[in-house]
């Protein structure tokens, strides 16, 4: 091959890369949430130039994106598979309660524990609680619904028995308070673990075997089990990995209200479901990104904000955000039923 | 005497509670051959090949594979063996694309860690499109999400996942019970050219015109046992006559000699 052919045909074969990097965008599944997003922060930049790019609001927005984003990475991989999980309010409370109680007070005889002691333990029964989900819904054959329902009971009277209803408050120097007051560079830390867990858990579920078998699962799961993908075990680690990351926002969450308080998180399972569909995830299974449910909790953190920036009455806040929600799942499910 | 059977089962029985469902049903697959396996609802055509492919273990039985003795006793043994099950419904994940599904449970990795490995998604993809290209199933892409795809793509799809993998016998329920007719010729296509591909094939079918197109040799089971064992022949009016009358009792070539 002489070196004019040579030219010509990388020519092609680049101009080739770019329409189909422009077919790829325009494929781009997060594009309409992309661009919803960009709006609405343009919208309400509009509105109140003054305040809504100042470091400290952009600050308020981040930690609501970084409570809400954790919960709904962990509710995504869930739903991936065709479940649901409804605990992981409570058990924000209830891993949060425990954190505390073991760092301030200690159980029993025992004296007050370590911080990252607590912080491992508190993951360990979390974990057992996401086996417990899981093991109840591939070997007993019971519905998620109900069985995350079970737990989101439990885990919310347990918070409250632990701590005869009164918060358990840290001194205000207690150096764990730094995980969710803190910032870097004006970026709040707890922001930055959002990204860190984002990139390690978008990573799994796009490059890795288990990503593809929790996408195959609530695809078709007899297709998975024939083809011999390990379904209980794959089921079982989607359960897990949402009770480790509802302990993670629980344990943050006391870090940044000082305090481990048996109220906190009331119907944030909610808010993260509706995170993630609003960022595209299909309550039937089989769909989902975690680029989209960031953008999904992003959605919601700007819109509660910038109503709150514009004097809103914060009742039509909710008939709002109502309204958002709604039209994301019928958009999204018209979408479906004409790409069939 | 050419080589041995590439699949020997012999006196194969299996009850559901009182229900027999296979009685001492005994079945050879040649090399390089087309098996269709025939009967009517309940015949126990599927049960068969579930001992085979391991979904179900055999009450009795032996099974031989190129004359050595084996035991079956999940899917994964199975496959093991090389022998592959085309799933009536097809068993794709429609909201993968055509490689991920091609691949789905045995993805090609760069390196592992414990249960989790990185896929190596070029390499997947390459080896996809070359089996298409080799089976020549017409899928413009292999990016394609299954739900895209025609009735006769995915079956396609379906038989040439089985055959990805250096599977020596293939097993395929009804491969062309829910399709159009302009796909059935594709299917049935894609079966001849697996056969000069050198693989082993048995077709459950209840078309008994596809049958007569592809088979080299039909059993008809009735009732949980083998009526009738015989090379494909005659004219197609004659051939479905005959075993029509085996499907419904009015012959029976193994009445008296109980097995064969």
């Amino acid at each position: 091959m002489d070196s004019s052919e040579a030219t010509k045909n990388s020519a092609e074969q680049s101009s080739n890369t770019w329409t189909k990097k422009i077919a790829n965008f325009l494929e781009f599944r997060e594009l309409n949430v992309t661009i919803a997003f960009i709006v609405l922060c343009l919208f309400f930049y509009w509105k109140r130039p003054d305040t809504f790019l100042k470091p400290a609001n952009l600050a308020v927005i981040m930690r609501f994106v970084a409570t809400f984003g954790l919960l709904a990475i962990g509710e995504l991989f869930v739903i991936i598979t065709g479940g649901i999980d409804l605990s992981v309010g409570s058990m924000t409370a209830l891993t949060g309660v425990i954190a505390a109680t073991l760092m301030v007070k200690g159980v029993g005889s025992i004296p007050a524990l370590s911080i990252p002691l607590s912080i491992i333990i508190v993951f360990i029964l979390a974990s057992l609680v996401g086996l417990w989900h899981g093991f109840s819904v591939t070997k007993l054959d019971i519905p998620p619904f109900i069985i995350t329902l079970g737990t989101w009971l439990m885990a919310r009277g347990l918070a409250a028995y632990i701590t005869r209803g009164y918060p358990i408050v840290f001194v205000s120097d207690f150096p764990f308070l730094s995980l969710g007051q803190g910032a870097i560079f004006q970026i709040p830390i707890m922001f930055i673990i959002l990204v860190v867990i984002a990139l390690i858990s978008s990573f799994m579920l796009i490059s890795t075997t288990l990503g593809r078998h929790i996408y195959a699962i609530g695809g078709n799961i007899e297709a998975a089990r024939v083809s011999g993908v390990h379904v209980n075990r794959v089921r079982i680690f989607s359960y897990i990995t949402s009770s480790i990351l509802a302990c993670l926002v629980g344990i943050i969450l006391a870090s940044r209200l000082g305090q481990g308080t048996p109220t906190v998180g009331t119907a944030y399972e909610l808010w993260a479901i509706a995170a993630a569909v609003i960022g595209g995830t299909s309550l039937f299974g089989g769909e989902g990104s975690v680029l989209g449910v960031i953008l999904g909790a992003a959605i919601m953190g700007v819109m509660i904000n910038g109503m709150v920036l514009i004097n809103l009455s914060s009742y039509l806040q909710n008939v709002i955000l109502g309204i958002v929600l709604v039209i994301a799942v019928t958009y999204d499910t018209l979408r479906r039923q004409r790409s069939r | 005497m050419t080589a041995a059977p590439i699949v020997k089962m012999v006196n194969i029985q299996k009850s559901f509670g009182a229900v027999q469902a296979l009685r001492s049903v005994a079945l050879t697959l040649d090399h390089g051959e087309v098996l269709g396996l025939v009967g009517d609802n309940a015949a126990g055509k599927s049960t068969l090949m579930k001992v085979l492919s391991g979904a179900y273990l055999p009450d009795a039985g032996d099974i031989l594979i190129n004359s050595k003795k084996v035991h079956i006793t999940n899917p994964e043994d199975s496959r093991r063996l090389g022998i592959e099950m085309v799933y009536q419904d097809y068993a794709l994940a429609n909201n993968l694309d055509v490689s991920a599904n091609v691949f789905l449970g045995r993805e090609i990795v760069k390196w592992k860690l414990g249960p989790i490995g990185m896929m190596n998604k070029k390499s997947m993809e390459e080896q996809a499109r070359s089996l298409l290209d080799r089976l020549r199933i017409e899928i413009d892409n292999v990016r394609l999400k299954v739900e895209n795809l025609s009735g006769g793509q995915r079956q396609a799809v379906a038989i040439g996942r089985a055959t990805a993998f250096d599977a020596k016998v293939i097993i395929m329920d009804e491969p062309t019970a829910a399709l159009s007719v302009a796909a059935i010729g594709k299917v049935l296509d894609l079966i001849r050219e697996l056969k000069s591909l050198g693989s082993s094939i048995i077709m459950i079918s209840h078309r008994l015109e596809d049958v007569y197109e592809v088979s080299d040799r039909i059993i008809v089971l009735r009732h949980g046992r083998k009526v009738a064992d015989c090379p494909v022949s005659g004219d197609i009016r004659e051939f479905r006559e005959r075993i029509l009358s085996y499907m419904i009792g009015a012959r029976d070539d193994f009445s008296e000699q109980g097995t064969a």
